[in-house]
């Protein structure tokens, strides 16, 4: 699904934050990848997402050189992928029944074919009764989830979360970590980035942990 | 689940709800459903995705009023200056004079019943007539004084011709017609006046589409840098909408759809306030009526009156700024997003 080969990645003319990074995600697999802070975890993200291209080595997404995607292919393939910012990324002056809709809106889709989706979504990430609330109402795990239904509303083949627990306590961390092991179970492949290495522990998975640019993978 | 129509159709923002701001909102709401529509949302009713209040849209739509008020009274000029034009040509040369110079031992008289004759035979002509020596007296009046006696002076005399149709009238062989049988005859078909005329008229409507044009590179500059403003503030709206895999000409018609309200708001208030000033202005004029019944202005100008004509050039007037509005925001918006990821 997703190869890196040998990638590098530096800001301008800045050392390498990322460096020699080769791995793997195969379909409906599930893997935290972790390490400090500044260790380059949003960067690898922002590179699978394609918000930025590698200084070198070979990105390959859904089988397409990242280097060669053109702007006119990036919002098919985007489609295919779910993200979750570390700042939720909610729009304020929607509700957030709107924000959660935005990816079927995007594409064009009427409103009556995608409410009652958008509708069980949020039930199911227990926001049922605050769909027609404004995100700066929202408590910030509500935003959390809200969050991660927009990234799911889609259906999207993978889901990045950029620290989706970093701003809930830890209960409802579990919660939401164990929303993400259902979602692969239902055949999502899940990469989450964290520091949190006390709810990794809670886990048996796989491992990416990014320090000083390098990775280390472990199975 | 909460009924998805009762989404506030109006929603008022911090501070607006109660006011005469929120009665404005209301009254162009129309004009907002229309400009999303004409955008390409078919579902008006939805939030719009670039927040309205991040546009700086109250400067703007101020500007494109004053630009659309510019352009509509450029536009009403250029064709008061046009219509005017007309008629003061079609008057011109809806005539022509037949001059007859007194020689020695040649009987005037006699000389103008024999160019009437020859004129009236001509196609196109109308009414022709003499001017008497009294009429010739009279227009001499001005400059040499009353009682005069123009038998003592070799003032030409005047054959006033009428032309009924101009199509089938030749100036050219009526004049060597003449010439062939009369002495000392000349004819004055107003030639020079009329291409005067169109010199200065041409030259007036050619300045004033002139202004008409800069008028509107002026309002494009301004939606330009207003576009390039929102834009600036609203960096997360436009992650958003890439990371959600919107297309660029989404993007694209999002701002467009906002801009062409912001446009098609200025371009309405522009010419309601042309209309009121002409409707306005035309009662006024009514004050400097002089003592031959109409004004200076009129004199010069023509009515100066909300005619159908001029009503259509504002209701142009008001699509071309809106269009335009909507274009430039659209291609600066288009260039933009190219640029980034």
């Amino acid at each position: 699904m997703i190869r890196f080969e040998n990638v590098g990645l530096r800001y301008g003319m800045g050392p390498e934050v990322l460096r020699d990074i080769s791995f793997q995600i195969a379909p409906r697999s599930f893997q935290f990848l972790t390490g400090p802070s500044g260790a380059g975890k949003t960067s690898l993200l922002r590179l699978l997402f394609l918000s930025m291209r590698p200084s070198r080595g070979l990105i390959s997404i859904f089988g397409k050189d990242a280097v060669k995607i053109g702007n006119d292919e990036l919002p098919e393939i985007r489609r295919r992928i779910g993200i979750v910012f570390q700042d939720f990324r909610l729009l304020d002056h929607m509700t957030t029944y709107e924000n959660v809709a935005l990816p079927l809106r995007v594409q064009g889709m009427d409103e009556t074919r995608y409410r009652s989706d958008v509708v069980e979504l949020l039930d199911w990430v227990g926001l049922g009764e605050r769909m027609h609330v404004l995100p700066p109402i929202l408590s910030g795990g509500e935003k959390q989830r809200a969050a991660i239904a927009r990234a799911l509303i889609g259906r999207p083949d993978i889901l990045l979360a950029d620290e989706p627990t970093g701003n809930v306590d830890p209960p409802l961390a579990r919660r939401l970590l164990r929303l993400f092991i259902e979602l692969n179970k239902l055949g999502t492949t899940v990469v989450i980035a964290t520091h949190d290495l006390a709810l990794i522990d809670q886990f048996d998975t796989r491992r990416f942990v990014l320090k000083d640019g390098r990775l280390q993978i472990y199975d | 689940m909460t009924d998805q129509n009762s989404y506030p159709q109006f929603r008022t923002e911090s501070g607006a709800k109660g006011t005469a701001r929120t009665g404005l909102r209301v009254a162009f709401a129309p004009v907002r459903y229309a400009a999303r529509w004409l955008a390409g949302h078919r579902d008006v009713r939805q939030t719009p995705i670039v927040p309205p209040q991040s546009v700086a849209g109250t400067a703007l739509v101020a500007v494109i009023a004053i630009m659309s008020f510019l352009a509509c009274l450029t536009l009403a000029a250029v064709t008061m200056v046009f219509e005017q034009a007309q008629l003061w040509e079609s008057d011109v040369s809806s005539e022509l004079t037949v001059q007859i110079r007194p020689t020695d031992g040649v009987d005037i008289d006699f000389e103008i019943e024999r160019a009437i004759r020859i004129t009236e035979r001509e196609p196109g002509i109308g009414r022709v007539r003499a001017m008497d020596e009294t009429d010739g007296a009279a227009l001499l009046e001005p400059w040499l004084g009353a009682g005069l006696d123009l038998s003592e002076l070799p003032v030409p005399r005047l054959i006033i011709v009428d032309i009924d149709n101009p199509a089938t009238l030749d100036v050219g062989r009526l004049r060597a017609n003449l010439s062939d049988s009369i002495t000392g005859v000349s004819v004055d078909d107003h030639g020079i006046w009329i291409d005067q005329l169109k010199r200065i008229a041409n030259v007036t409507i050619a300045t004033g589409i002139g202004i008409f044009l800069l008028v509107l590179a002026a309002t494009c500059l301004s939606v330009v840098f207003a576009t390039r403003g929102a834009m600036a503030g609203n960096q997360v709206v436009i992650s958003v909408l890439h990371f959600v895999g919107a297309l660029n000409r989404y993007i694209a018609r999002e701002f467009q759809g906002r801009f062409l309200f912001i446009g098609l708001k200025g371009g309405l208030i522009g010419c309601i306030a042309a209309a009121t000033f002409f409707v306005v202005g035309g009662g006024l004029l009514g004050f400097l009526e002089g003592p031959s019944g109409g004004s200076p202005f009129q004199a010069l100008f023509g009515g100066f009156s909300l005619t159908p004509l001029v009503f259509t050039g504002f209701v142009l007037v008001l699509i071309l700024v809106s269009a335009l509005t909507a274009a430039t925001t659209r291609m600066t918006v288009e260039r933009y997003l190219a640029t980034v990821q």
